[in-house]
């Protein structure tokens, strides 16, 4: 990668970085250290990253910046497998988008990334494999569970409005 | 894997497992087709529809608030081949090839056919042997008017000694390093003379009035390089019999010539020496020695 291509992933992806950094740690100030961390590691390996696989190489590093903040600091969402259809829902809202947004907050840390990378980006399940580290397999699971909580926290909302 | 493998396939057992592959474009296109007939007419099985295409995370409008302070400074890269092309560095390219090639030409002008003999006795190798210490009492023949072994004309016909400078010494310089330093001659000075055309020998010489600095283990010398003229071939013969038969009762005196002029400055202390500059293939100085019994030169190859 020249320096040329490094500023244009900066133009391209680093507002998608710093909104994926943002859902998963909700804090606006440790979502923009990250994407500068990533960025940093992105020019110090410039002469090794690819053009190519320069998105899902930002993409693993901001993943990886989140989850290490999110588990020093002990934020990590408290939600298993058997909470997902227990979940309650005292807060009014008016938006849809914002009941999902609300929703994947919700999710458990594999499940965000995974849907995350999905949606936001559109990753298929093997660029999310190698971003994430799980398999294929696992990435349509989690993919597939999160879509299924965000259904069901989705239509419970509704119902309640 | 088989525990995942098992999963899946609990999982497609699901119908919001059909309807997520369907949402991910997993399916065939007759799976989905039979689906989405399927959802078509049953109602409960659209609204599950529904609610899984709403199952998407929406994309967050946010932007990065420092974006500007991420970018970094583009380096132009000038390749080399375009540095050489610009016109300027074309110019001084140039004129870089003329000089290497043009120097040597002005400096020692075209190669001539040289006397032979005298040539190849200066590129017999040289020694290191040491000078002689006798050589400072010779006495100075310089203005002896017997001379001996050389008829009326010849000694003046082989050198021409009307301006022959003394060699100016210095002793306290004893640094026999120093080799021979011809100084940068003035071309306009340079001037081909041949004597006697009918009688021409193949040595040119051109005077130089730049000093040419020269040093013996003894002392560091200097003198003006001037002008000899030789007589003819046999005169030059003469002086290379002269040089290497009768000098050898000089002892050291042929290792000396070989070993440059800085041999010289010693044992021709009070005589003259005069130092030319011919134009050899090779840069060659010939040194002329005008002694009380002995005339005598030396083409000495500059190395």
């Amino acid at each position: 990668m020249t320096t040329h291509d490094y500023n244009e992933c900066v133009e391209r992806y680093a507002d998608a970085l710093y909104g994926f950094a943002y859902q998963y740690l909700k804090d606006s100030f440790e979502a923009e250290n990250v994407v500068q961390n990533t960025f940093e590691k992105l020019w110090v390996r410039l002469a090794d990253v690819e053009v190519k696989t320069a998105k899902a190489f930002m993409y693993k590093i901001t993943y990886n910046n989140c989850i290490d903040i999110i588990r020093r600091s002990k934020r990590e969402t408290q939600i298993d497998e058997g909470a997902e259809m227990g979940h309650t829902h005292n807060d009014q809202y008016s938006d849809a988008m914002e009941i999902v947004r609300k929703a994947v907050q919700l999710l458990p840390e594999n499940q965000k990334t995974v849907v995350m990378l999905r949606d936001y980006e559109g990753y298929d399940y093997r660029s999310i494999s190698e971003i994430t580290g799980m398999t294929e397999g696992q990435v349509k699971i989690n993919i597939f569970r999160a879509r299924k909580f965000l259904k069901s926290y989705i239509k419970d909302i509704h119902a309640v409005i | 894997m088989k525990k995942e493998k098992k999963n899946m396939e609990d999982w497609k057992k699901d119908i919001d497992w059909k309807l997520f592959e369907l949402l991910e474009g997993e399916l065939s296109a007759e799976e989905e087709a039979q689906l989405l007939a399927e959802i078509e007419s049953n109602k409960e099985l659209q609204e599950e529809w529904e609610g899984m295409q709403r199952a998407v995370a929406p994309v967050p409008q946010m932007s990065f608030p420092n974006k500007s302070a991420l970018l970094k400074k583009e380096r132009k890269i000038i390749p080399l081949w375009s540095f050489l092309s610009a016109a300027p560095v074309k110019v001084a390219a140039a004129a870089i090839i003329v000089l290497f090639i043009a120097y040597p030409i002005w400096k020692f002008g075209t190669p001539q056919q040289g006397t032979g003999s005298l040539v190849d006795a200066v590129e017999e190798p040289v020694t290191n042997d040491v000078l002689p210490e006798s050589f400072e009492n010779r006495p100075s023949l310089v203005n002896d008017e017997n001379i001996e072994n050389t008829s009326d004309n010849e000694a003046e016909s082989i050198f021409t000694t009307e301006t022959a400078p003394t060699i100016n010494q210095s002793p306290e310089n004893n640094n026999p390093q120093d080799l021979i330093q011809v100084a940068t001659e003035d071309v306009t000075k340079e001037r081909e003379l041949m004597r006697n055309d009918e009688e021409s020998l193949d040595l040119r010489v051109s005077p130089i009035d730049a000093p040419v600095r020269f040093a013996s283990a003894h002392s560091r010398s200097e003198a003006p390089m001037r002008l000899y003229k030789t007589e003819s071939r046999e005169l030059d013969r003469e002086a290379e019999r002269a040089m290497y038969n009768q000098f050898d009762d000089y002892n050291g005196v042929r290792p000396m010539i070989d070993k440059g002029l800085y041999a010289l400055s010693t044992p021709f202390r009070n005589t003259v020496v005069k130092v030319n500059r011919t134009d050899y293939e090779k840069p060659t100085l010939i040194m002329a020695y005008v002694g009380q019994r002995y005339q005598a030169m030396a083409m000495l190859e500059l190395k």
